[in-house]
């Protein structure tokens, strides 16, 4: 039993911060530099947490008390170090991105912990109706976090859209979830592993139906061609250090249900294999070209965001279902989730107040009057593109790799090909660094904690890229 | 006790590098506003090497109390890497070898360290230097202590990176920077000449059996004979570069750019005889096939002749030592390369006595006159600088072969072994050289010492240099003086300690010579030292002036021109070529693919930005294309 207690902490502790932050809120007297240092200290404790909770193999807290609806695995573990590492890492650098921007209120740290405690249970769910749950919890957090800033237009522009697309998307994931009742009389993925085990896959049509509303709906969250559009202009419209959550800890957890969901049975994964194959060649030539049409910096980079998510999906269609460790997915997270935090963190201090510099041509000669931080943001972007020696190339090659292993010869190329389409948009960035003559001085009114966090996470892209990962 | 040692090997190297960083922190981080006191940057320097130095001579220690054949110990920091079956440890390896190379690297190393805080000491990047100088220790230490040839090879690069950064040093001088790139490219040739060593080697014999010293010690007999010359030679070019011999040796002049302190440290003492050390680390190869160490004994030979000729007619005073240097390398070579290992590593022992003496105390000579370093414009210095000019006489003494300082005994090794192996050939040209070493040694000592002032003014300020330079100066002396009688030769009584050290860890062939020979070997030495001395003394000890060189003497004056035949044949066309290259090639013809592509997929991406349109009712009417398109498939495969 302290076993099981010890595995929900995190999230439990994520919970009562988010839950005490929003109560403390309305009593007021609370600065916003304190609000941030308690939402990092409840981030570090639950990951803290999270890391003393050991354990091996898959097991069900509370399983009779749940009913079996949640199961923590290594892999789920590992997903929920990554998101809740993005917690911390969020609130850290959104202290210095609010000093230049007043429209911060301690609610936005509390948003920020209950969209985590979503996410965590996300990765956890065994089951459709918690992962529903969950998916809304994260969801509705980050639609409010999305539009913040109420003075804003384009915020509320991004924030309208993002709404009523994912508002479809629920839609898709209930129906999916209807279908699948309907057809199992149970919406726990053990009972639809056991019918695909007895009957086939193929051969239950409910289920087959109930799964492909299920899937879009998960491709619409990590934005996934052609459920894509959604993405840059969303990623536009929210502040800096929102758009970095967003595009690494809901893509971790997203990625970690989506990748339970799926390895099921073989016969679900299989069954997939070759639209996840077509998806991942889209998403990937589809993320390049939209990026390399921007202009903006943040628009480049949800672009971007779509190419990743293409890598991921070759790794999805590369792991085996019957030995799943999903080592290689997270490992991908892990690499891509520092170096898009780390440019996020670095952008949040360096963009000014209202995020003046937004545009390429902004960061024109940064590296003469800021040559730490333009060395920061090389290394995210040099890790972005695959160079090595950064987490961001290492996970390349394990995903590459692994996709040979398991005979998608093709995938593999393609994703290399791409991987070299994507120097385009990455070096661009660097050149206007370095290469030009600083029209301006980049003077910014932020606190130590920007660069601080920049600067672990700029480490942390060589320290992760140290880490041994079998395939 | 072992174990104790074990954890030693891996800490002496590690010190320095920490005190690298730490003091190279500490710069970076105050270059800008007020910077801390060079005092503490002088304590933090000498600490890493110093402790190293203590701990070197308790492994030296641990290792004499065990017995002779188990004499190793080996330390592993941690797996580098491992790809399929190989595993490449971070493996550190004392035996005899390698301790003793570690006493003197460590010893010295931290005498120079010392003796920087006052050459240094008006240095605008004090910590820089020192940053520099405590990189360079460590990763010589990785060099001597490696465990096998992959480890030995990071400290090599490192040595060669941190000779580069120190010789162009004072970088506002272009031509600093120059010799720094000259060293660095040259080098580059020569470790070239290593990695395909070790590349044969490895495919040869380390890929199935571990490619550490010891396996690959035991392994040795499995490398066919032409591979094992292959290899044999091949990491000769890596020795030449980094030992500045025939042909690679033109670096070295040049290199004498860098502050003093590093001539001796680097360009002198240590890491100029890692070639050296290297060859006899892989005695077990050379030794199976002689026709590698004669070419090695000839090379070495001929470098000798040809840098002391060289050194009879330069001008200034270090660049008389670095060819001096060069050819005292040729020496060493030629001793391993008749198979005289122990010979060959004693010469490197006692060399980094004085050569480190007679370069530090042209140091301080340097410094007296105020950087200025030609030996014309000395002279008489020797009242002004009595201490710097009695230990730089025992060095010269030493270097020049006088028995019975350190350098005669070395150097009658290396000569006797190559006389009574058979190479009467070596061995003549050896004599020679040893004239021509006493004749330009003592050339320069009494230009500098002897005669009247040239320049009254410097002469008249010039002083002795504070205790920091000059203890580090009387200390080698004394070692200058005395490292010889650790190697004693059995002729007079002595027990040849040093070479009965060795012997477990290099493949020595024991010349069995008669008495009477050793005793001829021995006279023809002495007799070209004093004809050497003679002439030198008749010649220079009233004090000359300037001399203007003509014929051969303007010829070697000028170095043979070799610099300038290396940049007709080499540098120049390889120039061309690059240009050519960079001017038609690349834009015409690489090029022109990229740019068409880069073109089209930039049209694709502004075509696909359309799509973007920013409406909500477009996005979510793509959703629905792409549900429907994937539900009307599945459908497919339903039926």
């Amino acid at each position: 039993m302290t076993r099981d207690f010890l595995l929900l902490l995190p999230l439990g502790i994520v919970g009562a911060g988010a839950i005490l932050l929003m109560l403390r809120s309305a009593l007021g007297k609370l600065t916003l530099e304190a609000a941030s240092l308690v939402s990092m200290c409840v981030f570090a404790l639950a990951f803290i947490a999270q890391i003393l909770s050991g354990t091996i193999g898959h097991v069900s807290p509370y399983g009779s008390v749940f009913n079996g609806m949640l199961m923590v695995t290594d892999f789920t573990r590992v997903a929920g170090l990554i998101i809740l590492a993005c917690g911390f890492f969020t609130s850290m650098s959104s202290q210095s991105y609010f000093k230049e921007n007043g429209f911060a209120t301690v609610e936005y740290y509390s948003l920020i912990a209950f969209a985590v405690s979503g996410m965590l249970l996300l990765t956890m769910s065994q089951e459709l109706i918690t992962a529903f749950i969950s998916l809304e919890i994260m969801s509705l957090s980050i639609y409010i976090l999305v539009g913040f800033n109420r003075t804003c237009v384009t915020c509320a522009e991004a924030v309208l859209k993002y709404l009523m697309l994912g508002a479809f998307t629920g839609a898709f994931f209930t129906m999916g979830t209807a279908l699948i009742y309907g057809g199992l009389n149970s919406t726990k993925f053990s009972a639809i592993s056991t019918a695909i085990a007895a009957h086939g896959f193929l051969h239950l049509p409910a289920l087959v139906g109930g799964a492909f509303f299920i899937i879009v709906a998960f491709l619409f969250k990590v934005a996934a061609f052609p459920f894509h559009a959604w993405v840059v202009d969303v990623y536009d419209g929210a502040s800096v250090p929102v758009t970095g959550f967003m595009a690494t800890a809901l893509k971790t957890a997203v990625f970690a249900i989506f990748a339970n969901f799926l390895m099921l049975d073989p016969g679900l994964k299989s069954a997939w294999v070759n639209y996840l194959f077509y998806i991942a060649i889209l998403t990937m030539f589809g993320g390049n070209l939209i990026a390399i049409g921007q202009n903006t910096l943040k628009r480049m980079l949800a672009a971007s965001g779509i190419v990743h998510t293409g890598y991921l999906l070759i790794a999805l269609v590369a792991v085996s279902a019957d030995h799943f460790t999903g080592s290689v997915i997270l490992y991908y997270l892990a690499a891509y989730a520092v170096s898009t935090l780390g440019i996020f963190a670095a952008l949040s201090y360096l963009t000014g107040n209202g995020e003046m510099r937004s545009q390429f041509d902004d960061f024109k000669g940064l590296a003469k009057k800021r040559p730490y931080s333009a060395a920061a943001i090389t290394v995210f972007l040099l890790s972005m593109a695959g160079i090595p020696p950064t987490a961001g190339f290492m996970g390349k090659l394990y995903i590459i790799s692994s996709a040979i292993q398991a005979g998608q010869v093709t995938l593999a190329v393609l994703g290399i090909v791409s991987s070299i389409l994507s120097m385009w948009y990455y070096l661009r960035l660097i050149i206007n660094m370095y290469f030009h003559e600083p029209e301006e001085t980049f003077e910014t009114e932020c606190s130590v904690f920007g660069p601080v966090c920049t600067l672990i996470l700029a480490v942390a892209v060589f320290a992760i890229s140290l880490y041994p990962v079998t395939i | 006790m072992e174990h104790t040692a074990q954890f030693y090997l891996g800490l002496i190297p590690l010190m320095p590098l920490i005190g690298a960083v730490v003091i190279g922190l500490m710069h970076v981080m105050t270059c800008r506003g007020d910077r801390l006191p060079n005092k503490l940057y002088a304590v933090l320097a000498c600490v890493g090497p110093v402790v190293s130095c203590i701990m070197a001579f308790q492994v030296f220690a641990i290792l004499r109390t065990l017995p002779v054949e188990h004499r190793i110990l080996v330390h592993n920091a941690f797996t580098w890497f491992s790809v399929g079956e190989l595993k490449i440890s971070m493996g550190f390896m004392a035996d005899p070898l390698s301790a003793l190379m570690l006493l003197f690297v460590t010893f010295i190393g931290s005498l120079i360290h010392v003796y920087s805080i006052g050459y240094m000491a008006d240095d605008k990047t004090f910590a820089k230097f020192f940053a520099y100088m405590n990189l360079f220790l460590g990763s010589m230490l990785i060099l001597v202590l490696g465990d096998g040839p992959v480890v030995m090879f990071v400290g090599w690069e490192g040595v060669g990176l941190c000779s580069y950064l120190l010789i162009s040093y004072y970088n506002e001088d272009q031509s600093n920077v120059l010799a720094g790139n000259k060293a660095f490219i040259v080098n580059r040739i020569g470790d070239l000449g290593f990695v395909l060593g070790m590349a044969f080697l490895f495919w040869g014999i380390g890929a199935n059996n571990g490619f550490d010293y010891v396996s690959l010690r035991a392994n040795a007999h499995l490398l066919p004979p032409a591979m094992t010359l292959v290899v044999c030679l091949l990491l000769f070019v890596g020795a030449t570069g980094k030992s500045a011999q025939i042909p690679l040796y033109v670096w070295l002049p040049d290199a004498m750019a860098g502050p003093t302190p590093v001539s001796a440290l680097i360009h002198a003492a240590t890491m100029v005889t890692a070639g050296v050390y290297m060859v006899a680390r892989f005695s077990f190869l050379y030794a199976h096939v002689p026709a590698a160490g004669e070419i090695v004994a000839w090379v070495g030979i001929l470098t000798a002749l040809l840098s002391a000729i060289y050194g009879m007619f330069q001008d200034d005073i270090k660049k008389v030592l670095a060819y001096s240097t060069v050819s005292q390398l040729g020496y060493m070579f030629a001793g391993v390369g008749v198979a005289a290992y122990s010979a060959g590593i004693f010469h490197v022992f006692t060399h980094a006595f004085f050569k480190a003496l007679l370069f530090l105390g042209a140091g301080s000579v340097i410094y007296a006159m105020h950087h200025e370093q030609n030996i014309w414009k000395m002279g008489g210095l020797k009242k002004k600088l009595p201490i710097t000019y009695l230990t730089m006489l025992v060095g010269a003494l030493a270097l020049s072969g006088c028995p019975p300082f350190s350098g005669f005994f070395s150097k009658d090794e290396i000569l006797f072994s190559a006389y009574a192996n058979g190479f009467k050939g070596i061995w003549m040209i050896g004599v020679l050289v040893a004239g021509m070493t006493a004749y330009y040694t003592f050339r320069m000592i009494f230009v500098v010492f002897w005669g009247e002032p040239k320049n009254k003014s410097a002469y008249d300020h010039a002083h002795e240099p504070p205790a920091v330079m000059t203890v580090p100066l009387i200390i080698l002396a004394v070692g200058a003086l005395l490292a010889g009688f650790l190697n004693f030769p059995a002729l007079f009584g002595g027990h040849q300690l040093v070479s009965q050290w060795l012997a477990p860890s290099v493949l020595d062939h024991h010349p069995h010579a008669e008495a009477a020979t050793e005793w001829m070997a021995m006279g023809a030495s002495v007799a070209a030292f004093i004809i050497g001395i003679s002439i030198a003394f008749v010649k220079f000890a009233k004090g000359v002036e300037m001399p203007v060189f003509s014929g051969f003497a303007k010829f070697a004056y000028h170095k043979f021109y070799v610099d300038e035949l290396y940049d007709f044949l080499l540098v120049q066309p390889y120039k061309t070529i690059g240009a050519m290259i960079w001017e038609h090639f690349d834009p015409d013809v690489t090029d022109g693919p990229r740019k068409a592509t880069a073109f089209l997929y930039g049209m694709a991406g502004s075509a696909f930005k359309v799509i973007q349109t920013g409406y909500v009712r477009m996005y979510a009417i793509y959703m629905v294309i792409g549900l429907s398109l994937i539900s009307l498939l599945i459908s497919q495969t339903l039926n």
